[in-house]
């Protein structure tokens, strides 16, 4: 059992999983009945804030993934940003500072390979031959 | 990946507002249903324990919880201070840098109805697989385009 499995499962038990992943209004109703008596009982909160919190961490964990993950996801995202703008030439200079403050070692490898590209890209099209005006490119 | 950082850290050091703290701080609002309010106080509720139970368990809060934690919690603008500061506290960074940072990610969160296009890879699973689909996505875009020029071009030539 992972971390998460160990903490989550202190509150919710493994074997109700399929019971309270249940979506739609019907469940969004059941817990807000649940809300109520959680919220009205003062005396006895013992099984039904139990109940309440399993359906509520389910709802939660369906919502999103984690946030570490979310801004791993928005790094990747600055930084594929910046390449792209780098890859097309349109580079706004406070992104490029923003993704390089951003960039680690690999990805700084990958800039360079964009750059590389790019390098490649501009020395093939100066080579090539320009067609004369009124003459078609044999 | 400064910026990354300082906000993780930022997230697992936040302490939630106890509950009677929250509710004198987060009056019901103007319109607000009473249901409304009971849905907000008891999602609280759950947050704070579940972050009570994970802080004990000496577990990352950034790992364990979702978006549903800054929206449940309301703590986003109390975080995203703690990240300005820890990444100020550097002295190297342009404060506009960390504000377009922060800026992106917290369009993601306030409203999860709008499908936009940073949320969508922010807030994926497989990050990848998203990439791939939003490429697939625009190569039909660009077929359908083609196509529909090549028609065009069919009928003015029939013109």
């Amino acid at each position: 059992m992972s971390f998460e499995d160990h903490v989550f499962h202190q509150i919710v038990p493994s074997d109700d999983d399929d019971a309270t992943t249940a979506e739609g209004s019907s469940h969004h109703n059941q817990i807000s009945s649940h809300h109520t008596e959680l919220l009205s009982s003062t005396k006895d909160q013992g099984s039904s804030e139990v109940e309440v919190i399993e359906r509520l961490v389910k709802e939660m964990q369906a919502q999103s993934p984690s946030i570490y993950t979310s801004v791993k996801n928005l790094i990747a995202y600055l930084v594929g940003r910046y390449c792209y703008a780098l890859s097309t030439q349109h580079c706004i200079a406070l992104q490029c500072t923003i993704s390089y403050q951003l960039t680690s070692a690999a990805l700084l490898c990958r800039k360079r390979a964009v750059v590389r590209n790019l390098q490649q890209s501009t020395r093939h099209h100066a080579l090539r031959k320009v067609p004369t005006p009124g003459h078609s490119d044999p | 990946m400064l910026f990354g950082k300082c906000l993780l850290q930022a997230i697992q050091t936040h302490e939630l507002l106890s509950y009677d703290d929250f509710i004198l701080q987060h009056p019901q609002r103007e319109g607000e249903s009473g249901m409304d309010r009971l849905d907000v106080l008891c999602r609280y509720k759950v947050v704070y324990q579940l972050h009570t139970s994970v802080r004990k368990a000496d577990g990352k809060i950034s790992r364990l919880f979702g978006r549903s934690f800054f929206l449940w919690s309301q703590c986003w603008l109390q975080v995203k201070a703690s990240t300005i500061e820890l990444i100020q506290a550097m002295n190297t960074i342009d404060p506009d840098e960390v504000e377009i940072f922060l800026n992106v990610y917290e369009k993601t969160l306030n409203d999860t109805t709008l499908a936009t296009e940073e949320e969508e890879l922010i807030w994926a699973e497989n990050f990848s697989e998203v990439l791939r689909n939003r490429q697939r996505l625009r190569s039909q875009v660009v077929a359908g385009r083609i196509s529909d020029k090549a028609q065009d071009d069919d009928d003015d030539h029939d013109n």
